[in-house]
């Protein structure tokens, strides 16, 4: 290249080059202002919170995408003379020049490629780069732009009518989130019981569900379609089938059928006792037909399957048909495990329901909130377990005539929560709203239910005597208490009464004035009664 | 020939030029665009078509310039019953002093290095084309032998306009062999108060030799010399393309009325006088504003109208500003860029 060039090429490529950058956001300006403020009267109009960032971005993007390209875009040195040459008119001088520069030897005669070049070099000597490249201003579009961008930068900067939806929406989307976490962690716990696989990926999906909820209507929605889905994998009679279950893996486990062993399940007991009944004596069998029978009695509520299948081994056994006996012992120990396994199932779907239904609710419920602020408050709520104290008293006869009474009297009040809370609460930022929250409480510091007070099933309790008055005759009175008295026990185990307590529930509950949710209330506390003791 | 050729430089070059201009000028009044026109096809060795109305001063402009540039100048008044042999001359039987006889060959006016056709469209189209091989071989072929022409050889054709009685539409062969067309106007008033002082007085103009058929062909070849840039030669081809009806950025106006464009003579004829103005404004090369300056002249006789363009009254020169409108000066292609 002709060296007298370069300095004046360079010039020339940096001003071209700014030129290029003013001019084109000159011309693109008016419509990057244009869509920028339709963008804010779209935000103005309706909900959508990405209309402002969105001007904005438009507006910084498109400002950085033409700097960026009026630095990397090529522009070389033919170009660059030639805007020279048209703008400081030189006749074509410099393109002419390099061009020269490059062109064979034999093709250009030396003379006039000396002048040429000559004659280049003193023109670019004494050029001016800024006459070479002069900034163009388009006035339309500057005008226009000024009318467009200043009116939606102050459209965006005054207060918009859609601010306090999009703070609702924002914490509508919060609570989602919020009730969405609460239902993972529900998930999860459900994933670790048995049977609780099916019923925890059901929550994992309305979580998931939950996490693309428009609003919260839509969640509500979906965690009520979740909730009835779930609802309708639960039999009416689970508490039966529960209790049945529940009851004859306790009777069995307090009380093993002949051959078995305490710590064996329903299942191989009842094989095992399948299996020993041609050892038996006549006595035996009978004794194990008459346990066969009771056992019966006590499934067919809940469990009629497992409870024909009992009372048909307990037939043929009284019968003398052994294999008979057998192969309906085997029928037994496959239903009595079938049950027990959909029980879990059910529990699990159960807990599951309440969870959606819960989900629901809060997702349902007005937020309540600071109105500037938008933030809400939660509480949490803790479930403990109970201790349950006993009390004897006796009285005594008085003094010729007396009367002894006794009287045990249990309190048991819930537990103060030693475990870990946690709790989220959301609220709007409306007028009025109460605030919601969503707790959870692991109990696990509570005191230990393995015993309860039950007056029915306590043990003879202390002799107690009650002074009477001067009479005139010997007289005394003795009464028997339940109670904690010296000789006495008024509490039992909770699986020895359990059974009864649930069958009592499931009774209550077959009364139609009972609302559902108390059922699943009522569910729900046996639940954690028979997770306890368990 | 060229070995005894004198060097001139590109400042002797529009040196002289411009004396020629001078001296032509002395007897030529008002005319600048005129002469330039001429003496830019005699210093590219073309050939120039002068249209205009009878009694402008054209004979006179080529004797001048045939006096300022040493030059043997002749003169054609081309009629109808004009013959090819009145123009190229004629075979004629001659007897020398021992009584042999032999034919001899008579050049006609077209050997002389300037010959003025005038008012060449009153000729019959056959006599009219007798000047296509003088024009484009300088040489003629008569009697069975081909004669070359002295250099420089120069066409000065004059044509009346053809809407006037007894005129024939020059071929488009020969119109495309004239390398520049120049409309002489009808002088400005005061050019004509110039022009009367001059010619009704006493004293007469003496136009004096400015440069010789040596200088003037060393002239021709230093005009080939210059250097084009390859932008202003492709802007030279964009302006003859769009002379074409279908031809890339052809404005509506050559679409609606041309119906054949310039032919690659065309772009020759722009780079070429182009050259020759790139030396006379004392430049070594070639600006694209060389190129556009004589493309009416290079262009307008070289694009065939319809009958649409006489009906509508579109004469060349509205087609060729049109077309300039058309394709700009090429520029950086940089927006925000002049």
């Amino acid at each position: 290249m002709n060296r007298a060039l370069r300095p004046l090429l360079l010039s020339v490529r940096r001003r071209l080059r700014v030129a290029w950058a003013v001019a084109t956001a000159q011309l693109l300006a008016p419509v990057v202002a244009a869509i920028a403020l339709l963008l804010v009267l779209l935000g103005r109009l309706t909900d959508l919170p990405w209309a402002e960032p969105a001007a904005l971005w438009l507006a910084v993007g498109a400002a950085l995408a033409v700097a960026l390209y009026a630095l990397l875009r090529p522009v070389g040195d033919p170009v660059v003379a030639r805007a020279a040459d048209r703008g400081l008119r030189t006749g074509d001088a410099f393109a002419t020049s390099l061009e020269l520069d490059g062109a064979a030897g034999d093709s250009v005669d030396d003379e006039f490629r000396r002048r040429v070049h000559e004659r280049a070099g003193r023109l670019a000597e004494h050029a001016d780069p800024a006459a070479a490249v002069r900034y163009r201003w388009y006035r339309r579009p500057t005008a226009a732009t000024a009318v467009l961008a200043p009116a939606a930068l102050l459209l965006a900067l005054v207060a918009n009518p859609q601010d306090a939806a999009r703070a609702q929406r924002a914490q509508d989307r919060e609570r989602i989130e919020a009730t969405a976490d609460v239902l993972r962690a529900e998930a999860e716990r459900l994933a670790e019981q048995p049977g609780g696989e099916e019923a925890a990926r059901r929550l994992e999906e309305l979580a998931d569900d939950l996490d693309h909820a428009d609003d919260l209507e839509r969640a509500e929605e979906l965690a009520d379609e979740a909730a009835a889905e779930l609802r309708d994998q639960v039999s009416d009679n689970l508490l039966g089938e529960k209790a049945a279950s529940e009851g004859l893996s306790r009777s069995l486990e307090n009380n093993p059928l002949p051959a078995a062993q305490a710590e064996q399940s329903v299942a191989d007991q009842l094989d095992a006792t399948a299996d020993a009944l041609p050892g038996m004596s006549q006595e035996e069998q009978q004794a194990a037909a008459d346990r066969l029978e009771d056992l019966a009695a006590t499934q067919a509520a809940g469990d009629p399957v497992t409870a024909d299948a009992l009372q048909a081994a307990a037939d043929a056994l009284r019968d003398g048909d052994i294999a008979t006996a057998q192969a309906h012992l085997g029928e037994a120990a496959q239903a009595a495990a079938a049950t027990a396994d959909d029980v879990a199932r059910q529990v699990a779907a159960a807990d599951a329901a309440q969870q959606a239904a819960e989900a629901s609710d809060q997702l349902g419920q007005p937020g309540d909130g600071d109105p500037t602020a938008g933030e809400g408050q939660g509480q949490g709520q803790g479930q403990g377990q109970g201790q349950g104290q006993g009390q004897g008293q006796g009285q005594g006869p008085g003094q010729g005539q007396g009367q002894g009474q006794g009287q045990g009297q249990g309190q048991g009040g819930g537990g103060s929560p030693s475990g870990p809370v946690t709790g989220g609460g959301t609220g709007t930022s409306g007028q009025g709203g109460q605030g919601t929250g969503a707790g959870h409480t692991d109990g696990s510091g509570g005191p230990d239910t393995d015993t309860v007070y039950d007056p029915a099933h306590g043990t003879g309790g202390d002799t107690g005597s009650v002074g009477g008055g001067q009479g005139t005759g010997q007289g005394g009175t003795t009464g028997a208490t339940n109670g904690p008295t010296n000789a006495g026990q008024d509490r039992v185990p909770v699986s020895d009464v359990l059974d009864d307590y649930l069958r009592q529930a499931t009774d209550a509950m077959d009364n139609a004035s009972v609302p559902p949710s108390l059922r699943a209330l009522v569910l729900a506390y046996f639940n954690l009664l028979q997770g306890a003791d368990a | 020939m060229s070995r005894e050729l004198p060097d001139v430089s590109p400042e002797q070059y529009a040196t002289t030029a411009a004396a020629i201009e001078a001296e032509v000028g002395k007897v030529i009044v008002g005319q600048q665009a005129l002469v330039r026109t001429v003496v830019t096809c005699l210093l590219a060795e073309g050939h120039a078509l002068l249209e205009g109305v009878p009694g402008l001063g054209k004979t006179m402009l080529l004797k001048a310039l045939s006096e300022a540039v040493e030059l043997p100048f002749s003169r054609v008044q081309f009629t109808p019953d004009l013959m090819p042999a009145d123009i190229v001359g004629t075979q004629v039987l001659e007897e020398d002093e021992h009584g042999h006889k032999a034919f001899r060959f008579r050049p006609g006016p077209v050997f002389a290095s300037f010959l003025l056709a005038d008012e060449v469209n009153r000729a019959t189209p056959k006599t009219q084309s007798a000047l296509l091989e003088a024009m484009q071989e300088r040489a003629v072929t008569a009697g069975g032998a081909t004669r070359p022409l002295p250099r420089p050889f120069l066409v000065m054709a004059t044509q009346n306009p053809l809407e006037m009685e007894g005129t024939y539409p020059l071929p488009e062969a020969q119109l495309d062999r004239f390398l520049l067309k120049a409309w002489v106007p009808f002088p400005s008033a005061d050019d004509l108060v110039t022009v009367l002082e001059r010619t009704t007085g006493t004293h007469t103009a003496e136009v004096r030799s400015a440069a010789d058929a040596p200088t003037i062909m060393a002239m021709i070849g230093l005009t080939r010399k210059v250097p084009v840039a390859s932008h202003v030669m492709r802007h030279a081809v964009d302006l003859v393309v769009a002379t074409h009806p279908g031809g890339d950025g052809a404005p509506d106006l050559v679409r609606r009325y041309v119906r054949f464009g310039a032919s690659p003579r065309g772009a020759q004829a722009l780079i070429l006088a182009a050259k020759v103005g790139a030396l006379l404004d004392g430049r070594p090369n070639v600006a694209v504003s060389d190129v556009r300056e004589v493309a009416v002249a290079a262009l307008r006789h070289r694009m065939v109208t319809g009958y649409e363009a006489t009906a509508d009254s579109i004469d060349a020169e509205q087609l060729v500003a049109a077309l300039l409108d058309a394709v700009p000066a090429p520029t950086a292609g940089i927006r925000g860029a002049s």
